[in-house]
C-alpha cells in the first residue's frame, strides 16, 4: 500500500494574516529588480486581473485605489511557523514546500480521527478556525494532493482521491498543475501535450530518456503511482527566509564588504536563533549597480557549505570570510545579502571519543572549508578496489566514514591459523605483491637494456646498473574494450640504492613508480 | 655570542616581553621502533623532515609511522601535492583508511596545498600532517615557519618530506633517509648521527625478497 498525503492549499493565507479577506483586492508588494513589484495576490486580485510581478505603480493603475502592503518577511516567517504548529494536532510529520501549502503525512493515523474523510475535515476545521480560507486534498503523492487542492477543489471543500486512483482525477488539469519547470511546458506544449491526462499517456521510459529524470518524477505522478513512503518536499519556506541584507551605497573593494560582514551575520545569527535553526548551507550575493538602466542588477554570488550545522556567529564570520573573496566586484556593490538556503533544527554537537582534544575547530567544519577552497574531490580517504589494473586498483572513500569497521587481523593472522584452507587463502590471496609507495601519475617511458631481466635503466639522462632485480609480474586484463585493453610486465628493480617498478609493455618500457 | 646563541636569546626575550605561556614540547613515542630508539619519538607539537630522493624509502618510514598513529587511534593526514601517493600501498603497510584523510588538491591557485597544510596543523583535527614538498617551491622560508607555528597552535606534528634537507625549514628533527637506513642530521634536544635501519616491509617480504 502506498502512503498518504493530505495538502491544505490556503490561497490567501499571505494576506489573510494582514488583515484582508480572500475576497478583498489586495497585493503584497517587495522590491525585486529595481522596483516594487507585486509577490502575492488575494484570489479576487488576481480575478480583478492583477497579476504577480506587476510593478506597484501598474496595479495602482490596472486597478485604481488597491491596498498594497510591504512584505515584512519576519513577521511572516513567525506566522508561518505558527500555522505549521497548528497542523501538528493532525499529523506530526509537517512540510511547507510551497508558499500556500502545507503538506502532511496521513499514511495510518486516519484510523485515529475516524477515517480519511475525518482526518481532511478536521484539518479543514483547523483551516476556518485560524481565520483562513482553505481547500484540501488527500491523494497517494504530495504533488498530486497539492495539484487537486489547487486546481479542482472550490473553497472549503475537501477532495480524497482513492489510493491509486489519482490519474482518473488529475487527468483533465492542466500541465501546470504539476508545477513542471517552464522548459517541460514549453517541450510538452510542442508535442500538443496540455493536460495532465495526454502527459501520463506517454511512455515512461521515452519522458525520461528526452526530459530528464525530473519530467520521470512527475510522470510516475501524472500516472497517479504514489510511494509506500510520503516523502515530504523540503521547507522551502523555512529555508528561504532566513536572509538578511544590508544596502552598501556603492562598495567597490573587499575591506568594505567584510567592514559590514559581522553585523550582518549576527542578524543572521538572531533570525535564526529565533526559529531555533543551524545553517547548514548558505550563500553570499552582493548586488552591483546596473550598468545599462533597462537591465536588471548582475548579482555576484558564492556558495558556502557548513561542515557541522550551526548558527555560531563567530563559525559563521570564519567560514565567509575565506570564502568572500571570491566574490567579483565588477560595479560598485548596492547590496550585502547573506541566505540560509538549507537550515535543519539546532540539535548541538558532541566531539566524538577519538575527537583530540586540541582541536581549535571541528572536524567537519574544517573539512567543509577545505572542500569549498580546494574542491570537492580534494579530500577523500582510501579504498582498494578489485581491479588489476594498478591504476584503478583503489577507490575514493569519504572521510571520515560513516561507519568505523573493526581491524582487519592481516594476513599474518591468517598464517598463524589451524585451518589449513585459511593458510593457503592467505597465500594465495592476503599476502599480495607489495606495491610501492609513490606511483606516477602516468607512466613514463625510459629505456631500459637487457632481456628478459633488465640489467641498465636510462632515466633523466643518465644510465643506472640494476643492482638487483625481481619479476616478471604479469598484469593484463580489459580485452574485452580495446580503450582499457592492457598487458603488461612489471619488474621492480633497484638503481642507485633506490627501488622502482617499471613495466614492459608493446615493446616499450616505463617507470610506473617508486617504492619509496 | 654566536649568532644561533643571539638568536636564542632574542627569541627568550620576545617571549617574556610577550608574556605567553611556554609551549610545552615533549618527544612522543610513535610506535615505530627505529625512530623511537633514536629520537625519542615524535616532537609534539613539532616539525620534522624526512629527505630523500624518490625510492630512498622516506614515503616507507612515515607510513610506518602513519600505520602505528592510526592503529592507536589517532588521525593523519596526508598533503599529496604532487599526486602520486598511492593508496593501495598505504593499505599494505597497516593504515587504517578510516583515520587517514588523503589532501591532493585538484584546483589551481597559488600553492592551495600549502595553505591546506596550513589549516590541516592549526586545526589540531589531526595528530600528524603529512606533506609531501614539491622539488621546486618557492619562498620555502615563509612557507615553512607557517607551518612551524601551525604545528605549534594545533599541538601536533608535521612530517615534511623532502627532496633534499630544507636549511629553512625550522625542524625539530631532520633525518636524511637512503641505502635502508636514516641518518639523523639534526635534532633539538638529542644527538646527531645515529643510522638505525628503517622500519621492515609490511608485506612479510620486501619488493626484492
Amino acid at each position: 500500500m502506498s502512503g498518504r498525503a493530505l495538502v491544505a492549499h490556503l490561497p490567501a493565507f499571505r494576506l489573510e494574516r494582514i488583515g484582508y479577506g480572500a475576497e478583498d483586492v489586495a497585493g503584497l508588494i517587495d522590491a525585486s529588480h529595481g522596483a516594487m513589484r507585486l509577490v502575492s495576490l488575494t484570489p479576487a486580485g488576481v480575478v480583478a486581473g492583477l497579476r504577480v510581478g506587476m510593478t506597484a505603480s501598474e496595479a495602482r493603475a490596472h486597478h485604481p485605489g488597491v491596498p498594497l502592503e510591504t512584505l515584512d518577511p519576519g513577521a511572516e516567517e513567525q506566522d508561518h511557523l505558527a500555522l505549521l504548529r497548528a497542523f501538528d494536532a493532525v499529523s506530526d510529520r509537517v512540510s511547507s514546500p510551497w508558499p500556500d501549502e502545507v503538506v502532511l503525512d496521513v499514511t495510518h493515523i486516519g484510523r485515529l480521527h475516524g477515517g480519511e474523510t475525518e482526518t481532511a475535515e478536521r484539518a479543514l476545521a483547523l483551516i476556518t478556525t485560524l481565520g483562513h480560507v482553505g481547500r484540501i486534498a488527500v491523494a497517494d503523492d504530495p504533488l498530486a494532493a497539492a495539484a487537486l487542492a489547487v486546481w479542482a477543489t472550490p473553497d472549503g471543500g475537501v477532495t480524497l482521491a482513492p489510493p491509486g486512483g489519482s490519474a482518473a482525477l488529475l487527468a483533465p488539469l492542466p500541465i501546470e498543475a504539476l508545477r513542471p519547470d517552464a522548459t517541460l511546458v514549453v517541450a510538452l506544449r510542442a508535442i500538443g501535450i496540455e493536460r495532465v491526462g495526454a502527459f501520463a499517456a506517454l511512455d515512461p521510459a521515452s519522458v525520461v530518456g528526452r526530459y530528464g529524470a525530473a519530467a520521470g518524477r512527475l510522470h510516475h505522478v501524472a500516472r497517479g503511482l504514489g510511494a509506500a513512503v510520503v516523502q515530504l518536499p523540503a521547507s522551502g519556506v523555512l529555508q528561504d527566509l532566513p536572509s538578511v541584507r544590508i544596502p552598501l551605497a556603492g562598495a567597490t573593494t573587499l575591506a568594505e564588504l567584510q567592514f559590514v560582514l559581522p553585523s550582518l551575520i549576527g542578524a543572521l545569527s538572531e533570525r535564526l536563533a529565533d526559529r531555533d535553526l543551524a545553517v547548514v548551507r548558505l550563500r553570499v550575493l552582493l548586488r552591483l549597480e546596473s550598468t545599462s538602466k533597462l537591465g536588471a542588477s548582475p548579482v555576484s554570488s558564492v556558495g558556502i557549505r557548513v561542515g557541522r550545522p550551526t548558527r555560531a556567529p563567530e563559525t559563521l564570520e570564519r567560514l565567509i570570510r575565506t570564502r568572500i573573496d571570491r566574490l567579483e566586484i565588477a560595479a560598485p556593490a548596492e547590496e550585502l545579502c547573506l541566505e540560509a538556503i538549507e537550515a535543519v533544527p539546532e540539535v548541538g554537537w558532541q566531539p566524538g571519543l577519538s575527537d583530540r582534544s586540541e582541536a581549535t575547530e571541528p572536524l567537519p567544519d574544517l573539512l567543509a572549508r577545505l572542500e569549498d577552497h580546494l574542491g570537492a574531490d580534494a579530500l577523500f580517504s582510501v579504498c582498494p578496489a578489485d581491479a588489476w589494473r594498478p591504476e584503478v586498483a583503489w577507490c575514493r572513500a569519504p572521510f571520515p566514514p560513516a561507519r568505523i569497521r573493526p581491524a582487519d587481523p592481516g594476513p599474518e593472522a591468517a598464517l598463524r591459523s589451524d585451518d589449513p584452507l585459511e593458510v593457503q587463502e592467505a597465500f594465495e590471496h592476503g599476502l599480495p605483491t607489495p606495491r610501492p609507495a609513490l606511483l606516477l601519475p602516468a607512466p613514463q617511458r625510459i629505456e631500459v637494456l637487457g632481456a628478459p631481466a633488465p640489467q641498465v635503466v636510462g632515466l633523466q639522462g643518465r644510465r643506472f646498473s640494476v643492482q638487483q632485480a625481481r619479476g616478471p609480474e604479469h598484469l593484463a586484463g580489459g580485452w574485452w574494450d580495446p580503450s582499457e585493453a592492457f598487458d603488461r610486465r612489471y619488474w621492480v628493480v633497484q638503481i642507485d640504492e633506490r627501488v622502482a617498478w617499471i613495466f614492459h609493455a608493446s615493446g616499450v618500457w616505463y617507470l610506473h613508480g617508486w617504492f619509496d | 655570542m654566536g649568532r644561533s646563541a643571539a638568536l636564542q636569546a632574542l627569541r627568550a626575550q620576545i617571549r617574556a616581553l610577550e608574556g605567553g605561556p611556554r609551549v610545552q614540547r615533549r618527544r612522543v613515542p610513535c610506535g615505530v621502533a627505529s625512530v623511537d630508539a633514536v629520537i625519542g619519538g615524535l616532537p609534539t607539537p613539532g616539525v620534522v623532515e624526512i629527505c630523500g630522493q624518490a625510492g630512498s624509502g622516506r614515503t616507507r618510514l612515515a607510513l610506518a609511522i602513519a600505520a602505528r598513529v592510526t592503529h592507536a587511534r589517532g588521525a593523519v593526514c596526508w598533503v599529496d601535492p604532487l599526486a602520486r601517493l598511492y593508496p593501495v600501498a598505504v593499505v599494505q603497510h597497516g593504515v587504517q583508511p578510516e583515520r587517514f584523510l588523503v589532501v591532493r588538491p585538484t584546483e589551481d591557485g597559488a600553492s592551495p596545498w600549502a595553505w591546506a597544510t596550513e589549516q590541516l596543523l592549526r586545526s589540531g583535527c589531526f595528530s600528524v600532517v603529512v606533506v609531501e614538498l614539491p622539488p621546486r617551491t618557492g619562498s620555502r622560508r615563509a612557507l615553512t615557519q607557517t607551518w612551524a607555528r601551525a604545528a605549534e597552535h594545533g599541538h601536533c606534528t608535521a612530517l615534511v618530506l623532502s627532496h633534499r634537507p630544507t636549511r629553512e625549514l625550522p625542524a625539530d628533527v631532520r633525518l636524511s633517509v637512503g641505502g635502508g637506513r636514516m641518518v639523523v642530521m639534526r635534532d633539538r634536544t638529542g644527538t646527531i648521527g645515529g643510522s638505525p635501519p628503517l622500519p621492515d616491509w609490511p608485506v612479510g617480504h620486501g619488493p626484492l625478497a
